[in-house]
């Protein structure tokens, strides 16, 4: 059994990595924030109608408040709400350190407001993605919502003095189905079985950084056999996934594949968010390893 | 209070799918004509990265959301039977602002067209034409 010191402990560190993926997420936003007001793409007059077709009554007016005027305010002042966020979370880490979270009401109520701005967050984030027709950019945010939700059931195993992080093993089961569902779509179609598809996606993708390395590697540009070869080992390592919780040496294997696939996805296509969000569920999976193997 | 059918389909981020490049799809091509000039110029979808952008990627990513509106444009165009109606889909209206957003209007009105390029077969055909839009 994991002691429940190292349970806040593990929490904590999820906490800060989520708190990256938001910071990154809105930061991006902000940048751009001209694009959502009134004279950009996605001005919430582009939206307004078919939001008023999901949405009437009180949940139409608030919808409405939150995306005329709530989400820029926010935007506006995002690095000081950060600011305040980081301060409690370094308050709540340094008081935690000293004073174990199960002997102590102080650092369990410092737990709670903690947990509150981990729900705020996510609840931006799901109010975001509606802002966006959905998803901002795609499956990363899904991850991100798995993350999101993970978290807060780690804080309700934390707060119901529960001995396992539940959020860690949703976070590791979406992880693993990722990837396995991932290939196992691909594996059903004749493109990806010839090896053509790898190609075509590489040739078409819309980040010019891959078409100056496919100008430079002629070899990989004409030669099939080595987009089969590219082909299979993906297809192999996505849907072979599940072994890597058998054994912490098969983990390392898994890991240091994922990390060179997601490295080449930003390299090839730009998603960069894609590599965060997977980076930020890893750890759950080396808690369930770990958790299979104390039990 | 809220449509859930609807509500759903906007909602999906609670709805894990975890399907990636499992098709190859047919590529778009979007073009815009001004009203006083014949030429046709395409709209580039294209960006280079940068080291530093696996930290940040905003512009980036707001150019690939962009080309997924044209996607979802084309998908919603085949989902609606009334074509007269178009001008009310919100896919379309972004697309409008983008147009004008990435390019520089000179003319009172412009159209655009979007060319579709089957993956396979490399045939190429017309997949919608707009109306004239005022700048």
């Amino acid at each position: 059994m994991i002691p429940v010191k190292n349970l806040v402990y593990i929490t904590l560190l999820y906490s800060f990595m989520y708190l990256w993926l938001h910071w990154s997420l809105f930061y991006e936003i902000s940048i751009c924030k001209d694009k959502i007001s009134n004279s950009g793409a996605w001005s919430y007059n582009n939206v307004k109608s078919e939001l008023n077709d999901i949405f009437y009554g009180i949940s139409r007016n608030l919808i409405s408040f939150i995306f005329e005027k709530t989400i820029l305010f926010f935007l506006r002042h995002l690095p000081l709400i950060y600011v305040l966020i980081l301060s409690y979370y370094g308050l709540v880490s340094y008081f935690v350190r000293y004073e174990y979270f199960s002997h102590s009401a102080f650092c369990l109520n410092l737990l709670k407001v903690l947990a509150c701005i981990h729900f705020a967050l996510t609840l931006m984030h799901f109010v975001l993605s509606i802002r966006f027709r959905g998803l901002y950019n795609g499956g990363s945010d899904m991850m991100m919502m798995v993350i999101g939700i993970g978290q807060g059931l780690n804080f309700f195993c934390l707060f119901y003095r529960s001995s396992t992080l539940w959020g860690m093993v949703f976070i590791s089961v979406n992880l693993i189905v990722s990837y396995v569902k991932a290939g196992f779509v691909k594996s059903k179609n004749i493109d990806w079985l010839k090896g053509k598809a790898l190609s075509h996606f590489m040739t078409h993708s819309s980040c010019l950084t891959w078409h100056d390395i496919t100008n430079k590697f002629v070899l990989l540009k004409n030669n099939q056999s080595v987009w089969v070869i590219l082909t299979y080992s993906t297809l192999f390592a996505e849907l072979s996934f599940p072994l890597c919780v058998i054994d912490i040496h098969l983990f390392w294997f898994y890991a240091v594949w994922a990390f060179v696939f997601h490295i080449f996805n930003f390299l090839i296509f730009g998603l960069n968010r894609f590599f965060w969000a997977w980076s930020c569920a890893w750890p759950a999976l080396y808690y369930l390893i770990n958790l299979i193997q104390h039990n | 209070m809220i449509k859930l059918k609807k509500f759903f389909q906007i909602a999906r981020v609670l709805i894990p799918n975890w399907s990636f490049f499992e098709n190859i799809g047919d590529q778009l091509i979007l073009q815009i004509e001004m009203k006083n000039s014949s030429r046709q110029s395409e709209i580039d979808f294209n960006f280079s990265l940068k080291p530093h952008n696996i930290f940040v990627n905003a512009q980036n990513n707001f150019i690939m959301a962009e080309k997924n509106v044209l996607e979802h444009f084309v998908a919603d165009l085949e989902s609606i039977q009334n074509h007269q109606h178009i001008q009310n889909l919100s896919s379309y209206k972004i697309l409008i602002s983008i147009i004008k957003n990435k390019c520089s209007i000179q003319s009172q009105e412009f159209r655009f067209k979007i060319t579709h390029i089957v993956a396979n077969t490399s045939s190429v055909s017309n997949l919608y034409m707009s109306e004239w839009i005022k700048r």
